[in-house]
């Protein structure tokens, strides 16, 4: 005789799982793993958006430095030699762009983030240098993740940058 | 009529729901833990680049004499060097900046003191650094991630 009839219990027959309990488990489960899935698009969007962050800086950095060492055959800065020409323009801009792994491209190819160079003449200038105001914006022309904004600007700063005039040339 | 047991398409069909559930399951812990892992991964690749431009950049920028910046081949080590040559408390100092068995390394030493390899300290963790000085006007640089990541940078001398 068994414990269980001995003490008066009724053993109930064991059915295991039916198949409504087993559908919602699983329904719970997919919702579970969305979830997790969204978790990590989130994530990896932030990584990128960290990663063209640097990016946008590090190519600020290079083409400010260029600029100072007035390599004009550079890649960047090829066509504003001149800008130390005897008769400089009041203004020059430029347009970079760069595809999604952040390579220049041309302007008649398909691209991601595009840079926007902007020199604007000041009248402070010394001797026989030209000093310019100078405005970089970087700009994602895509939008990220989840995100409906089309050209979200990353990145911009303005500096100062003194460019020399020609041999001979003086600032007036 | 009275349902007396499962019948044999019912526990097929539990049995298909259960394979299912638990391929689920594995496959979503698998792919999870590979998107976390390569999610790290590229977090800590993306900080030592970060770490050895800002690095290079701040050191560079504090030493913009173009005599004072200097690139030499290096003892023992597989890549030329970048020496920066620099006065502290009457003293002159080299400051040895190179690469070596994937690491940006600093080392710095009196001018007359033979180079060590073995005595230095890593910056960060890198696949290559290229370094090339464009005479009288600046010093460029490339870094190379561990994951194939390539980054330029340039600091222009100080010149009149």
């Amino acid at each position: 005789m068994g414990f269980s009839k001995l003490m008066g219990i009724k053993n109930k027959r064991k059915k295991g799982f039916t198949l409504v309990e087993l559908i919602i488990s699983v329904g719970i489960l997919s919702v579970a793993g969305a979830f997790i899935l969204l978790f990590f698009a989130y994530s990896k969007d932030i990584n990128t958006r960290a990663y063209d962050l640097d990016n946008s800086v590090y190519h600020s950095n290079y083409i400010i430095e260029l600029l100072k060492a007035e390599l004009w055959d550079e890649e960047p800065l090829i066509d504003m030699r001149v800008l130390e020409t005897s008769k400089p323009p009041d203004s020059i801009s430029k347009e970079i762009r760069f595809d999604n792994k952040w390579e220049y491209v041309e302007l008649d190819e398909g691209h991601d983030y595009v840079l926007n160079l902007n020199l604007e003449r000041n009248e402070d200038g010394v001797n026989n240098k030209d000093l310019y105001d100078v405005t970089i914006e970087v700009i994602k022309t895509k939008p990220y993740f989840r995100s409906l904004t089309k050209n979200m600007t990353i990145y911009s700063m303005e500096t100062k940058v003194y460019i020399s005039l020609e041999e001979g040339d003086s600032y007036d | 009529m009275k349902n007396k047991g499962s019948s044999s398409t019912e526990l097929i069909l539990t049995m298909l729901l259960l394979i299912l559930f638990s391929l689920a399951t594995i496959s979503l812990v698998v792919s999870a833990s590979g998107a976390y892992r390569g999610s790290v991964e590229s977090i800590e690749d993306e900080s030592q680049i970060r770490v050895a431009q800002s690095y290079l950049y701040t050191k560079f920028r504090q030493n913009l004499e173009p005599d004072k910046i200097s690139i030499e081949k290096l003892p023992g080590v597989e890549k030329n060097g970048i020496i920066i040559t620099d006065s502290v408390l009457g003293e002159n100092i080299r400051t040895i900046i190179y690469f070596n068995e994937g690491y940006i390394r600093e080392a710095v030493f009196f001018e007359d003191a033979q180079f060590d390899p073995n005595a230095n300290y890593p910056i960060a963790r890198l696949k290559d650094l290229e370094v090339n000085i464009i005479k009288g006007k600046g010093i460029e640089f490339e870094t190379m991630s561990d994951e194939g990541k390539s980054f330029k940078g340039f600091v222009a001398f100080i010149t009149k």
